[in-house]
């Protein structure tokens, strides 16, 4: 009775919480998005000091944001002007499968601490994409891009000195019709996208798994509806998605895995007079296996449906209260189906005056009979004329299995490769983030902005993991822990002249195991000078440090005998990008010329030291706006 | 050479951010067409496998904010030596910024960035498919006035074709080039 009191006790104070480096929220908008050689809104995460990000194809992305998962399990939540999307291959997020063009975004907010938006709790962090609100009228308009990436054999292709194709930057158009009224707007989208995987270092393994050919061919389609009334606003989005094939790296299998990819998301939101919030989303990911495939995993269906509602009191005292339910049912294909669900209630009260407000935000989660409770506060003041200074502590305690990629594997996944299962224990089935941060931003001159922050953490998680692909017999007991801090410096500059700049670095430091491999030093160095509004010349770069990979972490003392065939690898050396490029508007703004050449100084740059190398490449597109931009 | 290649790039790329209010002309304010023969000069790998055998260039230049911009295509044939006979089509932007030595005689010097296309002759075989790769280069043109609009120019071009064993070619040209106004809607176009 008394242990099952203490539990309980435990339980309910169990606290989740925020404010990991608060205030420091990156916002990307458009602009910084044309200011890079990059032509898919996913590529542009690799300038943020905020996110690391892995890759063994430079097309399905890995990231952790602000170090709150670990680096394969792309945990935070993906939202679309408040719509939460879930595009989940084996539960991970794939970003890249969003029905989405990088012409329809205004801007990208990347929530780098756990927290509510939109009625709905993530402990992970968030990226938030908000589109652009088009013109009054009808408009329409689209995008063509291509790459060319070096190291073909040219013409040498038919002497003694022929070398195969490693080209990987395919296409990516995308087209839009879009029609607005006072109050609201429709809007129909298309897109097509091919990425290739004809490097060398990917080349062999997915011959080895499918007569294919090795490109990923993206096609979708999503239609968009807002209303804004005076009482009531209403949005829709569907979005229609396919990849065939798709290829997934599955890092414990040091293999990429052929599959044919579908996705459907519909979501509607909507509020009465800005106070009472609802929104409905249902996600559905269809795996299936590829015709050509001579290996493949299990196909299945995922259907997940989520409802949130919202209310919100906007006096002299904010208050927010929601509510969210998710289900969530994988179809296996040969096994049996999988179902769960659970319940969160959070609150986000602010308290004090508006110049030094103090939050307090709460959420409680309850899933697999158990409570997940959770408690942050955060205190912002004015300190100086020019400077903020804001502080935080927070602790987080939640279910391991909450989370998407340890739900799969530790439950319907575990039918689909028999050899590699991460079990999560029953109990103490838990994750704990303890973390403080505290952060000062201003200006520092006429002209330059600055931002630092310093965060400390302690994660402990706690759960198993079973590879035994390689002959193993058993795997290991594994608890684990991680304790680290960073420092973050954000320095940026516009001038009247035209030139602009920003510099980031981020420091890790502390003790890093296995699943925190990323390099610990990060900078990243953007110019820009814009001759006029239509003519923006850039150099961008970006500095990492060296990473050690352990390819024999998922070996335990029994496969001393059968190692990785890849332990000869040790990591990834420090590294070096440059990039320059030039956006000519023309045609009064209504065409927008791109060219960029990647990895200037043709240095081997890649994210996994599996994966793919970056050569340098030019890339080349057109935008078009019927109306101009 | 190759990699400070792609420093002189990043530096030339630099000079122009700082020198960028150093305008001399409008922008597309006119345009200057120009065509010749091209040559190969020195001697590289490539010349191992297949002979030069001549080139042809047509380029139009444009005054571009801190210095010009050019966008042309040469033509480059290589005839059957110890591999199957190919021709080259170079498709090229160009930035150049203009450095008198003498004030009747103007010169110019730059970098290009532009793509490659090595077309095989595909009715000998069928199997033959065409490859394209990224160029990189560094350009120099001396021109010579002749009338106000028409003028003559020697051209020289290094390129590397970022191949897997890259191709480093350095090309002259004789060019005959003649100015116009830039036409209202071209104009109008491009701005």
């Amino acid at each position: 009775m008394i242990k099952i009191i203490c539990r309980t006790i435990v339980l309910v104070f169990l606290f989740v919480s925020y404010c990991y480096s608060v205030g420091f929220n990156d916002t990307v908008h458009f602009h910084d998005l044309l200011n890079t050689s990059n032509f898919r809104y996913v590529d542009f995460l690799q300038y943020s000091a905020n996110i690391d990000i892995s890759s063994t194809d430079f097309y399905h992305w890995r990231i952790s944001i602000n170090d709150l998962s670990d680096y394969r399990e792309n945990g935070w939540q993906l939202m679309v002007d408040g719509h939460l999307l879930k595009p989940h291959i084996y539960g991970e997020k794939v970003l890249n499968q969003l029905a989405l063009s990088s012409l329809l975004i205004d801007s990208i907010e990347i929530i780098n601490y756990p927290d509510v938006s939109n009625g709905n709790f993530s402990d992970k962090g968030i990226i938030h994409i908000h589109t652009v609100k088009p013109d009054r009228g009808f408009n329409c308009y689209g995008a063509v891009s291509a790459g060319n990436e070096s190291g073909d054999p040219g013409p040498y292709k038919y002497t003694d000195r022929g070398s195969p194709n490693v080209d990987k930057i395919g296409y990516d158009n995308s087209g839009i019709i879009e029609y607005a009224y006072p109050s609201g707007w429709l809007r129909l989208s298309c897109f097509y996208q091919q990425h290739t995987f004809t490097d060398l270092a990917v080349r062999s393994r997915i011959k080895s798994k499918t007569t294919d050919w090795p490109g990923a061919n993206k096609s979708a389609v999503a239609f968009d509806y807002q209303y804004h009334g005076k009482r009531w606003q209403h949005s829709v989005l569907s979005s229609l998605g396919s990849s065939r094939p798709y290829f997934l790296f599955i890092d414990a299998m040091e293999q990429e895995f052929p599959m044919q990819f579908g996705c459907f998301q519909w979501s509607y939101s909507g509020n009465r007079l800005n106070s009472i919030h609802w929104h409905l989303d249902y996600n559905y990911n269809q795996i299936r296996q590829c015709e050509n495939a001579i290996e493949s995993l299990m196909p299945y269906d995922q259907h997940t449906i989520d409802f949130r509602t919202e209310i919100s009191q906007k006096k002299d005292k904010p208050l927010r209260v929601s509510y969210h339910f998710n289900g969530n049912i994988y179809e296996m294909n040969g096994g049996d189906d999988y179902e769960t669900t659970y319940h969160q209630m959070n609150t986000d009260m602010t308290l004090g005056r508006n110049r030094n407000p103090v939050k307090i935000k709460s959420s409680f989660t309850y899933f697999n009979r158990k409570v997940a409770a959770s408690l942050s506060i955060l205190h912002t003041r004015k300190t100086l004329k020019k400077y903020t200074l804001s502080y935080s502590l927070s602790v987080l305690q939640r279910q391991l299995s909450l989370c998407p990629f340890y739900q799969f594997w530790n439950g319907p996944g575990k039918s689909i490769i028999e050899e590699y299962r991460i079990v999560v224990p029953d109990y103490p089935d838990r994750y704990s983030l303890y973390s403080g941060g505290i952060g000062i931003k201003g200006a520092l001159l006429k002209t330059v902005r600055v931002a630092a922050n310093i965060t400390a953490n302690y994660r402990h998680e706690n759960w198993w993991r079973n590879i035994v692909h390689r002959n193993m017999a058993a795997g290991a007991n594994n608890t684990f822990r991680n304790v680290y801090g960073g420092l973050r410096i954000v320095l940026s500059q516009q001038t009247d002249g035209g030139v602009n700049q920003k510099f980031s670095l981020r420091i890790k430091f502390g003790e890093h195991d296995a699943f925190n491999r990323y390099s610990t030093v990060k900078a990243v160095y953007c110019l820009s000078y814009s001759a006029d509004r239509n003519f923006v010349l850039f150099l961008n770069s970006i500095y990492q440090n060296s990473e050690v990979w352990d390819f024999d972490e998922f070996s335990s003392e029994t496969d001393e005998l059968n190692p990785s065939e890849y332990s000869g690898l040790a990591g990834l050396d420090e590294r070096i990008w440059f990039e320059a490029g030039f956006n000519k508007w023309c045609w009064q703004r209504r065409l927008l010329i791109r060219v960029a050449i990647q990895n200037l100084t043709n240095q081997q740059y890649r994210y996994h030291p599996l994966g793919m190398n970056r050569e340098m490449s030019m890339i080349a597109g057109a935008y078009f706006w019927l109306d101009g931009r | 050479m190759k990699k400070q290649s792609v420093y002189i790039i990043i530096l030339f790329l630099l000079m122009s951010i700082a020198t960028g209010n150093d305008r001399k002309a409008e922008p597309f304010s006119t345009i200057q067409w120009a065509a010749g023969p091209l040559m190969n000069v020195g001697h590289s790998d490539i010349n191992r496998y297949w002979r030069y055998s001549g080139g042809f260039t047509m380029n139009a230049r444009t005054p571009f904010y801190f210095g010009f911009t050019e966008v042309g295509v040469a033509l480059h044939f290589y005839d059957e030596y110890k591999a199957l006979e190919f021709t080259q089509i170079h498709c090229y932007l160009s930035f150049l910024k203009e450095f008198s030595i003498l004030k009747k005689i103007p010169t110019y010097l730059g970098v290009t960035v532009g793509n490659s296309l090595f077309c095989f002759d595909a009715e000998e075989n069928q199997r033959l498919q065409n490859e394209s790769e990224l160029t990189l280069g560094i350009i120099g043109c001396i021109e010579i006035p002749v009338t106000r609009k028409l003028s003559a120019a020697i051209n020289s071009q290094y390129s590397n074709v970022f191949t897997y064993h890259i191709i480093e070619t350095t090309n002259l040209g004789l060019l005959v080039m003649y100015k116009i106004t830039t036409p209202c809607w071209i104009s109008e176009l491009l701005k």
